[in-house]
């Protein structure tokens, strides 16, 4: 079946010349000769539209200055209509740079560089295992997205680190205090208390679960709430409150660190490593007393006897949940 | 009855993973041993950030049980023997045939023929 022109009652050629006729007047309508469907002359909205490129386009299409170009007057919000929708920033690289240098090479505790820059204890653990990747990359000559990263870059906001040499004070990333809601403390609970009692934040963790730690202990600045409290007591003032929390966190990580090089150490003097020509062999010390008297202990070499294989079993979730 | 340091195949098919065991000589490969050793995993692998081509094959055992069963008198098999020879506990020893030695040249004074 030949197609069918919806419309077409004439000839082609003669509706071309019809149009062309009729449209002299009108401009915006003799553009379209090509087309079958009936022409329709600008409605006012997309007249509108028109006026309001026209009026606009030199700003939405400038690509002189870098950033992201929204319709609305502000640069992190992209929807101009919902103004809740705000985009988050990011850490810039030279601030994920000076993190890495001040935790890896200058050795900082973690805890200062995370309340000197404001950002999260965990973010800092996450750059810094990050740039470790993006450093072994670059050294064994394997290629980055660097372009994919400047684009993505350039449409967010970023925390930038403040210029070196200056007097400028870094500009907090992210409220540095957040504690995860524990699943326990989700429910509403009515505890009866006499009135003469004085009900702390511990009394409040120990009613919702009788192991629940109290916020300040739960968070990751611990230290640095008990160094505030007594600011704020009139025990210290800021300068050596400060000074002391930064020396006492240096000496927790330190010998955090010290502990975990030890158990590291004392894993690698039980290996022995037998060079062959091809793969080596590596020979582990272990103990057979870890079996225990009937021989099924859970931390005991080798494959148990009796014991069924649980990996078949229906439920089993098999993803890894931690990374080598 | 002789007892013997040897492996028990456990794993799956085609993933083999040993247990490195003392057991008496004639009970079958997978049953109840004297006694567990360790394991051996004889698939090579990779460290898990390391250089991919790199491999090392796992082994663990309790180094100085299999000492005192060696002490004993138990016998190890040839592949126990090669990995006991890695760990320090035996001398190492050659697997392959005796490479057959030709015949020395014929010396035509001491050729007698009857």
């Amino acid at each position: 079946m030949p197609p069918r022109v919806p419309g077409a009652s004439g000839s082609l050629a003669s509706l071309d010349t019809a149009l062309l006729a009729s449209s002299s007047s009108t401009s915006q309508c003799a553009r379209r000769t090509f087309s079958t469907t009936p022409a329709t002359c600008m409605s006012r909205r997309r007249y509108e539209m028109h006026k309001w490129l026209n009026e606009n386009a030199a700003r939405l299409y400038d690509q002189s200055s870098p950033g992201p170009r929204y319709l609305g007057a502000y640069s992190d919000q992209p929807f101009p209509n919902n103004s809740l929708f705000r985009s988050q920033p990011v850490l810039s690289d030279m601030l994920k740079e000076e993190i890495y240098n001040r935790i890896v090479v200058k050795g900082d505790a973690i805890k200062s560089v995370s309340r000197e820059f404001g950002v999260d204890v965990r973010r800092v653990g996450a750059v810094v295992r990050l740039k470790e990747v993006e450093k072994r990359m670059i050294a064994e000559g394997k290629p980055l997205a660097t372009p994919y990263a400047r684009a993505i870059n350039s449409m967010l906001p970023q925390t930038r680190l403040p210029t070196p040499g200056s007097d400028e004070k870094p500009i907090p990333h992210e409220s540095i205090n957040e504690i995860p809601v524990h699943r326990h403390t989700r429910r509403q609970l009515f505890v009866p208390v006499s009135e003469s009692r004085h009900f702390t934040r511990a009394d409040a963790a120990h009613a919702f679960d009788e192991n629940l730690l109290p916020v300040d202990e739960r968070s990751f600045h611990q230290e640095l709430i008990t160094a505030e409290r007594k600011i704020v007591t009139g025990e210290q003032d800021r300068g050596e409150a400060m000074k002391a929390w930064e020396l006492d966190v240096q000496a927790t990580e330190e010998a955090h660190a010290a502990k975990v090089g030890e158990q590291l150490e004392k894993e690698r003097s039980r290996v022995k490593s037998y060079e062959t020509g091809r793969a080596a062999y590596r020979i582990k010390d272990v103990s057979v007393d870890d079996a225990g008297r009937d021989g099924k202990g859970p931390r005991a070499s080798g494959w148990r006897y009796g014991a069924p294989h649980m990996d078949r079993k229906r439920g089993a979730v098999k993803i890894p949940t931690s990374v080598p | 009855m002789v007892v013997k340091i040897r492996l028990a195949r456990f794993g799956k098919r085609n993933w083999p993973h040993y247990n490195i065991v003392v057991a008496q000589a004639r009970t079958a490969r997978n049953s109840k041993p004297l006694e567990v050793l360790g394991t051996y995993d004889p698939v090579p692998k990779a460290d898990p950030y390391g250089a991919p081509d790199k491999l090392h094959k796992d082994i663990e055992m309790d180094v100085s049980r299999a000492k005192y069963w060696i002490g004993v008198g138990a016998q190890p098999t040839d592949r126990m023997w090669k990995i006991l020879s890695m760990a320090g506990i035996l001398p190492p020893k050659k697997f392959e045939p005796p490479t057959a030695k030709g015949q020395p040249p014929v010396e035509v004074d001491k050729v007698r023929i009857r």
